[in-house]
């Protein structure tokens, strides 16, 4: 059943608000708009990280302005509302990234780099550039598939019998490294 | 994993990921870091936005709270226009509504200050409402 739609009044809204925990929602809501414009993006350079941050910053910003409306019962938790309307600015500005590529591409060269990215290469090509690129990394190698099949930090350490700091310290690897096969696979 | 294109296999790495700093605020800090941002200055930056925009809505608050006022006040005093002095008198000078009484003397010139002030105590909002219902009450009977 889809829960009857509650808004909460201004008042409502401030007292909810200053009882979260921000220092940790902000930082949580930032990684989230980074990895979300690294999921879509194959270009990812300082300016694209500062959008995210950006990005993170203007959902919070939208919630306190009451611009875009909590809907508590649909989302009692305010991360997760928050969260939505990340999806939707990353959404927009990729809508606007794509319109200017297009528009870029139909003056200058005719051809599309930005929407046939995913068309020059199938399956097993990508997979071997993917494992190739942590032939040097075994660890990291294995930390990528772990994460990709869904195991959490500590199931890894456990498994695996290793600390959570060199789970972390690899977590961190593969996050470069897929921006190196990002590029491979983009020029 | 049946991934069909590098979206579905780097896509699933995203998500995965993204599902997973929802319960590890350390893997959120070394995301950050690894990302070139340092956590004091985000968390510099973060508390100035949130005093910024906390300060903003108690504002709005405020301005609504004020129309709202003034809103229930003009109409108290539409109605209190046709009831006699005595029957104006009478009510204000209740217990519960003696603290507006100052304000209903000089009923020709209310300013914004003497509304604001209003505003500013919430519980004499609420006693301003009551008082509206009790003189719909009277006028009924």
């Amino acid at each position: 059943m889809v829960p009857v739609k509650n808004y909460l009044s201004t008042e409502e809204l401030l007292l909810k608000l200053k009882e979260q925990d921000w220092g940790t929602i902000i930082k949580r809501l930032e990684a989230y708009s980074i990895i979300k414009i690294k999921k879509h993006s194959y270009k990812v350079t300082d300016d694209t990280i500062q959008e995210a941050i950006d990005i993170a910053h203007e959902a919070i910003r939208l919630l306190w302005t009451e611009e875009r409306k909590w809907d508590i019962n649909y989302y009692p938790e305010v991360y997760y509302f928050l969260k939505g309307v990340v999806d939707s600015l990353v959404s927009n500005y990729f809508k606007k990234l794509t319109k200017y590529k297009k528009v870029e591409i139909n003056e200058n060269t005719g051809d599309s780099t930005f929407d046939n990215t995913e068309a020059k290469y199938d399956a097993e090509q990508i997979k071997k550039i993917i494992s190739d690129s942590f032939k040097d990394d075994s660890l990291a190698g294995i930390i990528f598939d772990c994460i990709s099949e869904g195991y959490k930090p500590k199931e890894i350490c456990e498994e695996l019998e290793i600390d959570i700091k060199d789970v972390y310290n690899a977590i961190k690897r593969v996050t470069r490294k897929i921006d190196e096969v990002k590029k491979i696979l983009r020029d | 994993m049946n991934a069909k294109n590098q979206n579905d296999i780097l896509a699933n790495y995203y998500d995965e990921l993204a599902n997973l700093i929802e319960h590890d605020d350390n893997l959120v800090n070394e995301l950050l870091i690894n990302e070139g941002l340092s956590i004091e200055q985000e968390s510099q930056k973060s508390k100035m936005l949130i005093n910024r925009l906390e300060t903003q809505l108690k504002a709005k608050l405020k301005r609504e709270k004020y129309t709202k006022a003034l809103f229930v006040f003009d109409r108290i005093k539409k109605r209190f226009e046709n009831r006699s002095e005595e029957f104006v008198q009478q009510l204000l000078d209740k217990p519960e509504y003696v603290a507006l009484k100052p304000l209903f003397n000089k009923l020709k010139k209310v300013t914004p200050a003497d509304i604001q002030s209003m505003v500013s105590d919430a519980e004499l909002l609420r006693i301003l409402e009551n008082l509206e219902k009790e003189s719909d009450q009277d006028e009924s009977r």
